[in-house]
């Protein structure tokens, strides 16, 4: 029972992410195939993967001995590259894994369930993040929310000259 | 003009004593005339001969220089009258025309004081209209001046004040954006997320 739509896990957060995803399956299923060739009545022991491609295959109750699951899974992770959905954020220092975990659920839940992250650092930003989306531009940086407090602050440097 | 007058007294004068002397001969003559026919018998040669012998050339030069010198003497004094008289009239007709001249030409300084006064009066008006049309000139441009300077020292301080603003707002970042941990950051970064969402949402399904 092949399910009808890929679903990703918060492991798999940035566009590189899924790509190493990919490269997996393809020496995986490079691997399994020559194994097959190599001794078709013994049982094919998997290598080890990757921690992304375990929750990708847990999710979707895939079986990597199933070369027919795998070339759905290489298929739809292609057509999610091309099609997904992807919105670019800029932080101010590197963000840890949990951090991008936790926006990507956010982002999977209330925006798109297959959309990706690509990650920036801008350092003048000082806190908080930037988002650009395909058309859009949106300054959530505690530099864009001091810009804003301008006026009030030249208000308070006149009221104390 | 008495000059004139005694002038024409003496000849009158000496008029009358030849005419006296004519007078005398001629009533001789009517003496003789009158002593009848007897002194007819005189001829008139006789007559023409007393005529002559009285009248004779001595007689007449004598008569001649006298009237010569009364004439002289007359002319004499006539032209020291003259003279004198000239020598009034010129110092009056001098002071006259001097009075005149002092007259006309203190009138023409009168009439070029007045013309000097009016030009004066002109001239005056005209610098009180210049300067006062200077003062008001002097008086917009100075404050066109300070409007000018105003409007600057503000557009300074306000430049000064957002610089400055934006020196703190650096500042700030600076000191403080590096000290705060991304996860301490994700509540205020989810709560932006979700004033945005609509526009997110919005924009990765249909800005494609």
């Amino acid at each position: 029972m092949e399910p009808k739509k890929l679903i990703l896990p918060l492991s798999i957060v940035t566009t590189t992410d899924i790509e190493l995803v990919l490269n997996e399956i393809n020496d995986l299923k490079e691997y399994l195939l020559q194994m097959k060739i190599k001794s078709p009545d013994t049982e094919i022991k998997l290598p080890h993967t990757s921690k992304s491609l375990n929750n990708l295959l847990e999710l979707n109750n895939l079986d990597l001995t199933n070369i027919n699951q795998v070339d759905w899974l290489k298929k739809s992770i292609e057509t999610l590259i091309i099609k997904a959905p992807i919105v670019h954020i800029g932080f101010s220092v590197e963000p840890n894994l949990l951090l991008l975990e936790k926006l990507v659920d956010w982002f999977r839940h209330n925006i798109d369930s297959s959309l990706l992250l690509t990650i920036g650092l801008q350092p003048i930003i000082g806190a908080g993040i930037t988002l650009r989306t395909p058309n859009k531009f949106f300054d959530l940086s505690l530099k864009n929310h001091f810009n804003n407090l301008i006026p009030d602050l030249v208000k308070l440097i006149k009221e104390v000259n | 003009m008495s000059n004139w007058l005694q002038i024409s007294l003496f000849v009158v004068v000496d008029l009358l004593g030849l005419a006296v002397v004519l007078v005398v001969v001629l009533k001789s003559q009517k003496n003789i005339k009158k002593r009848g026919s007897s002194t007819n018998q005189l001829s008139e040669q006789a007559i023409k001969e007393n005529v002559a012998r009285i009248f004779n050339d001595a007689f007449r030069e004598e008569l001649r220089n006298r009237g010569r010198l009364h004439f002289e003497k007359i002319i004499s004094e006539n032209a020291m009258f003259l003279q004198q008289d000239l020598q009034l009239t010129t110092s009056q007709l001098n002071e006259s025309l001097k009075n005149e001249v002092t007259k006309n030409l203190q009138t023409e300084f009168k009439k070029y004081e007045q013309s000097l006064e009016d030009a004066r009066q002109l001239a005056v008006s005209a610098i009180e209209k210049t300067n006062q049309a200077i003062d008001k000139e002097r008086e917009v441009l100075s404050n066109e001046i300070q409007k000018q300077i105003d409007l600057e020292k503000k557009q300074v301080l306000d430049n000064f004040e957002q610089h400055l603003a934006s020196i703190v707002n650096h500042y700030v970042l600076m000191a403080i954006g590096n000290q705060i941990d991304l996860n301490d950051q994700l509540q205020f970064i989810v709560a932006d997320l979700e004033k945005n969402k609509e526009a997110i949402k919005e924009d990765v399904n249909h800005g494609a």
